[in-house]
């Protein structure tokens, strides 16, 4: 993990954090990655049935691999969270450290209290690096932040069409390049993928089943190279730094922007984590039918609570609906490819054989 | 067959509350009494985690309280092959044996179709984001709307008056539900029958600190949980009098089986029957209080009860940092004389199993043991009697080299 700017780094790891506030703050937000390596130095501090990125990141924090970041902001994703930012506040040595509590319910009263923790967040961190954050940081942030969703949202939806030349693990890459700071490169690239003409429905094709990805975090490309290669197409990805993500925009020059970023980070399209289950299948749905959507891969890193309940659930409405579903976990390593390869390729022959 | 199963445990237990452990029978007679209420369903029936709700609302209001985590696991779990048979009908539906086995029972146990009606569905956040998911998924299956109250994980004035805001919506429900309005008068009753409780729970372990140590705590860690179906009730207050008398009276007779090593239980209470009390037993090893069942919160305002019951769940160790928990921890290793704790990880728990390394660092610090003893509340498959049985011998040796 690297800052790619000279402003102070802050990591993150959960589409919940509000970077709007720590951009304006004039600070760099940074996702945390290890890019899918395993960390067995963090068995010692975490059980083995907790999440495999959790412990991954703090097998980087104990290495001393993040040495870089001026801050980490924790959010109470999930439980294995919660216990990351416990051992990371005794073990692991970092400038600035806090935990921001999320609302799981999405109605008024939670976002009044989500905006409260905004604005405790906010007086920590200006506090901490003696920054100012005001109205109009906050607005220009929220503006360039809603302009990053909105291009990121166009690539998408010049991705949907059959005959785009842009593959899922090319959306992956430019996701990672504006997750990671490199705002310059994200921006090339979308200005790059938005000026190629979009095909006319005429000369869209269908040869290739049109999959939906759905889940958590997804730290390497592998997954989705490996279903092109296999003559898959992914056309949405429903998990954690994709969709879930980037979807929803801040309200703009409203008079109360900490509200406004409060209610964005409720409303957005829901995690698992949130109380609104049906609404996420409604999503879910929503999105099979406008992107015409042949298959759903529900993929998850082991132990997640959020999915691991719920998936068995969505995966039999979404069957009903004769969407074909599909489930597969991993170890963040992805050392189970192999066997991953096999079920992919049953599932997309299964999918073609209705598709003829 | 079920409501058969709890009229004999009923009468089973009424025989017995004549005998030397009159409260524990008591209490045995009141959750089978309240499991067969739900059952027989002549009031509304309100599904709810009871350990981790505030109880006190629900009893001012004329409403049957059911945990479908406790009925799951308190039925089956007296034949290892009902209990697998309901993991197994989970499991078959894609639910995986990485989550917790007391979700897959409660799971299993709707697909079964030997859960009782539900009126209204209430769960809360905590203590896990299992259980919440787990709640949220059968009311999409039941087709009943569920109602989360969201306990954040900070003690601050903004969490109270966002649980607070909740718990007045909850009333709402109930109101809906019941067809009355919430009596004032009621509600200050409730309070004083759970403040009454909660001084009589301080009296039960004041004798517990009494070496040897009365009470099984085996039995303290079951009541801690479990015991909370009777929050604001005259009962919950009537079975702790009753304790109170019954552990005066072991402690006078001083007929206690010796004691060795006094262990802290951390974590939950054994579900599913094990070697563990017997082992403890014959060797010695009380279990004066468990984690869960510490005296951790303030009495309930009478003039602000919402307040109290926000403050209330707020102040639970489980809730909050993993300081919160161990702050608790802390103060029972003194005020118990404590020689070493079990750690009883069920599988699955990530919120508590998370704080392990942290809990384990404090009692190091102290000089004190920890055994991490993994086990499984419901599921018979990941109990492993050989395996514990050594583990626990191997503790017993670093307890005895002290």
């Amino acid at each position: 993990m690297s800052n790619h700017s000279s402003l102070p780094a802050i990591g993150w790891m959960c589409s919940y954090t509000p970077l709007e506030l720590i951009t304006a703050g004039g600070l760099q937000p940074i996702r945390i990655s290890a890019d899918g390596a395993a960390a067995p130095v963090a068995d010692g501090y975490m059980d083995p049935n907790c999440c495999p990125y959790v412990k991954a990141m703090i097998g980087m924090g104990v290495q001393k691999n993040l040495r870089r970041l001026d801050g980490l902001v924790v959010v109470n994703s999930c439980d294995s969270m919660r216990r990351l930012y416990d051992i990371w506040k005794v073990h692991i040595p970092i400038p600035f450290l806090t935990f921001l509590e999320v609302p799981k319910r999405r109605d008024e009263e939670a976002v009044d209290y989500f905006t409260s923790q905004l604005e405790k967040l906010l007086q920590q961190m200006e506090e901490h690096f003696r920054i100012t954050i005001d109205t109009e940081s906050l607005s220009s942030s929220i503006n360039e932040l809603n302009r990053q969703r909105s291009d990121f949202l166009q690539v998408q939806e010049q991705m949907n069409n059959n005959s785009s030349s842009i593959k899922g693990s090319d959306l992956w890459k430019l996701a990672e390049l504006i997750l990671s700071g490199r705002k310059k490169d994200f921006d090339q690239l979308c200005k790059m993928y938005l000026k190629r003409p979009l095909p006319s429905s005429s000369q869209t094709s269908s040869s290739e089943p049109r999959l939906l990805i759905s889940g958590n975090l997804i730290d390497q490309p592998t997954l989705f190279e490996l279903i092109e290669k296999l003559e898959g197409k992914v056309v949405a990805q429903d998990t954690c730094t994709g969709l879930r993500h980037f979807s929803g925009l801040v309200e703009e020059n409203g008079s109360n922007p900490l509200r406004a970023i409060a209610a964005r980070y409720l409303h957005k399209p829901p995690c698992p984590r949130m109380s609104a289950l049906d609404e996420r299948a409604g999503i879910l749905e929503t999105t099979i039918d406008e992107m015409g959507i042949d298959g759903v891969i529900f993929s998850m890193v082991k132990f997640c609570d959020h999915h691991l309940y719920t998936v068995p659930f969505l995966q039999e409405r979404l069957e009903k609906r004769g969407c074909p579903a599909l489930i597969i976990e991993n170890d963040y390593t992805w050392q189970n490819l192999g066997q991953i390869k096999t079920r992919i390729q049953a599932f997309i022959e299964m999918i073609r054989g209705k598709m003829q | 067959m079920i409501m058969e199963f709890l009229s004999q445990m009923m009468a089973n237990a009424e025989e017995r509350m004549a005998g030397e452990y009159q409260a524990w029978w008591m209490y045995i007679r009141g959750l089978a009494g309240a499991l067969y209420q739900a059952y027989e369903g002549s009031r509304p029936v309100v599904w709810t985690s009871l350990y981790a709700f505030p109880m006190e609302l629900l009893a001012a209001f004329d409403v049957i309280s059911f945990d479908l985590e406790m009925a799951s696991n308190f039925l089956p779990v007296s034949d290892p092959k009902i209990s697998e048979a309901t993991l197994v009908a989970a499991e078959t539906k894609g639910y995986s044996r990485d989550i917790c086995s007391v979700h897959r029972m409660g799971l299993g146990g709707h697909f079964q179709g030997i859960l009782p009606r539900a009126d209204l569905i209430l769960t809360s956040s905590f203590y896990c984001n299992g259980k919440h998911k787990m709640t949220e998924i059968l009311s999409q299956y039941l087709q009943k709307p569920v109602t989360l109250l969201d306990v954040p994980n900070e003690d601050s004035p903004e969490a109270v008056s966002y649980v607070v805001r909740q718990l007045h919506d909850i009333v709402k429900k109930l109101e809906e539900l019941t067809g009355s309005s919430l009596d004032p008068g009621r509600l200050r009753e409730v309070v004083r029958y759970s403040n009454r409780a909660r001084s009589i729970w301080g009296e039960v372990l004041e004798l517990q600190k009494n070496r040897p140590a009365p009470w099984n705590g085996f039995r303290l860690s079951n009541v801690s949980i479990l015991g909370n179906i009777f929050a604001g009730t005259s009962f919950q207050a009537e079975f702790y009098e009753q304790l109170v008398t019954d552990l005066k009276k072991k402690i006078s007779k001083r007929n206690l089986p010796g004691e060795s090593h006094r262990i802290l239980w951390l974590t939950w209470p054994e579900g599913q029957p094990t070697l563990i009390p017997g082992f403890f037993l014959e060797n010695g090893m009380t279990v004066p209080v468990s984690e869960t069942g510490s005296l951790y919160w303030d009495p309930l305002d009478e003039k602000e009860p919402f307040e109290g019951m926000a403050r209330k769940l707020l102040q639970n160790p489980f809730v909050g940092p993993a300081e919160q928990r161990i702050t608790n921890i802390t103060k029972l290793l003194d005020d118990f004389q404590i020689g070493g704790a079990v750690h009883f990880t069920q599988w699955g728990c990530r919120h508590s199993n998370g704080s392990i390394r942290l809990i384990g660092d404090t009692l190091a610090e102290r000089g004190l043991p920890l055994l991490v003893l993994e086990g499984d509340l419901s599921d018979p498959r990941n109990y492993f009697p050989e395996k514990t049985r050594m583990k626990l011998e191997g503790f017993l040796e670093v307890l005895e080299k002290r």
